[in-house]
């Protein structure tokens, strides 16, 4: 049992998921990681939404979704804050006083997010930009208030 | 509406024309709106963007307008030099009407501000994008990310310029009703100053 415990978390690193993440820098890393993948996600899919292909939009649906089957949770670890590390993030502590709505802000975008999959998946150009726009507008929601404004 | 052609109408000249007042009110109804959903609209920001393009073509028509339009209209009339700006603020402690017959010369100069801040705030806006709120400019395809930053910070920074410049314009009018004892909304509905 003891030998288990203590394989768990170097399994944790050898496999490079967030969730093990041991301690707040290595999260603040983890979490701007994921927000970049997602955020090429959206820019792949609006260049595709542009000129509709059917394709594209299965693949970067096939991307969005490994992104979104992230657990988020981890990424947002207690005391990783921009008042816990100015300049290094923009991760308001608002957040943390505010779980059940960042909570909900991040659920939106997930279901935004469904929408978009099953849209690319049935090759329905209108649909894969109505939600695609959706989903932008779930990222500007969170962002509004709970993301420090770069300068 | 007799009093257009009656006696009243010749003792109290028409000082601002029909498209003049339009635009006045159109222009204050739009920059508000757009205002208001730039800050606290929804997430979507078409209609936003809408109501952009008509700040855009109320201002270009005001331009065309200043050249071609009616005397108070036009620019030459109420854009002056310094002397004339310094000679009119010399003016302002006294505690009479001024009854300038259009923009009186520090007026003018506000006029020629806003349209000018306005016109910036509508370039920026045309060529913003921001990848990570999912919002783009029509014409942010044409520039790099980087320009469409610099524009976003700028149309962000240049929103507390135009409330600054709104709250002078609304602050000058109070000025003039209650120190000069001058109404200067009426005319800006009807035309004319109240007889």
């Amino acid at each position: 049992m003891r030998k288990i415990l203590l394989a768990l978390p170097v399994a944790a690193l050898a496999l490079g998921t967030v969730a093990y993440a041991s301690d707040a820098k290595d999260v603040l890393d983890a979490r701007e990681a994921y927000f970049k993948s997602l955020g090429k996600s959206m820019k792949a899919m609006m260049g595709v939404a542009k000129s509709f292909d059917a394709e594209a939009a299965k693949a970067e649906a096939a991307t969005l979704e490994k992104i979104l089957a992230t657990d988020a949770g981890p990424l947002f670890a207690p005391g990783t804050s921009s008042t816990d590390f100015p300049g290094e993030t923009e991760a308001k502590a608002s957040i943390w006083a505010n779980m059940d709505d960042f909570g909900a802000k991040g659920k939106a975008m997930h279901e935004a997010g469904a929408e978009v999959i099953t849209a690319a998946n049935a090759g329905d150009a209108a649909a894969f930009g109505a939600a695609l726009q959706k989903m932008g507008g779930t990222c500007k929601a969170c962002h509004d208030d709970y993301r420090e404004e770069d300068e | 509406m007799t009093d257009m052609t009656d006696s009243p109408a010749t003792s109290r000249p028409m000082i601002w024309d029909p498209l003049v007042r339009v635009f006045h009110w159109a222009l204050f109804l739009c920059v508000v709106s757009a205002w208001l959903l730039g800050e606290f609209g929804p997430d979507i920001m078409t209609l936003h963007f809408w109501i952009g393009y008509a700040v855009g073509g109320l201002l270009l028509i005001r331009l065309l307008w200043g050249f071609v339009g009616t005397r108070t209209a036009r620019f030459a009339n109420f854009v002056t030099g310094p002397g004339a700006v310094l000679r009119y603020a010399m003016t302002l402690p006294a505690r009479k009407p001024s009854h300038t017959p259009g923009h009186n010369p520090l007026g003018g100069w506000s006029v020629v501000a806003m349209i000018g801040v306005l016109g910036l705030q509508v370039v920026t806006g045309l060529f913003s994008a921001s990848v990570d709120d999912f919002v783009f400019g029509p014409f942010s395809d044409l520039v790099s990310e980087d320009v469409n930053k610099l524009m976003l910070d700028l149309h962000k920074s240049l929103a507390p310029v135009i409330l600054a410049l709104v709250a002078l314009h609304v602050g000058a009018i109070w000025f003039y009703k209650i120190w000069k004892r001058e109404d200067l909304v009426t005319p800006m509905i009807t035309g004319r100053r109240r007889g």
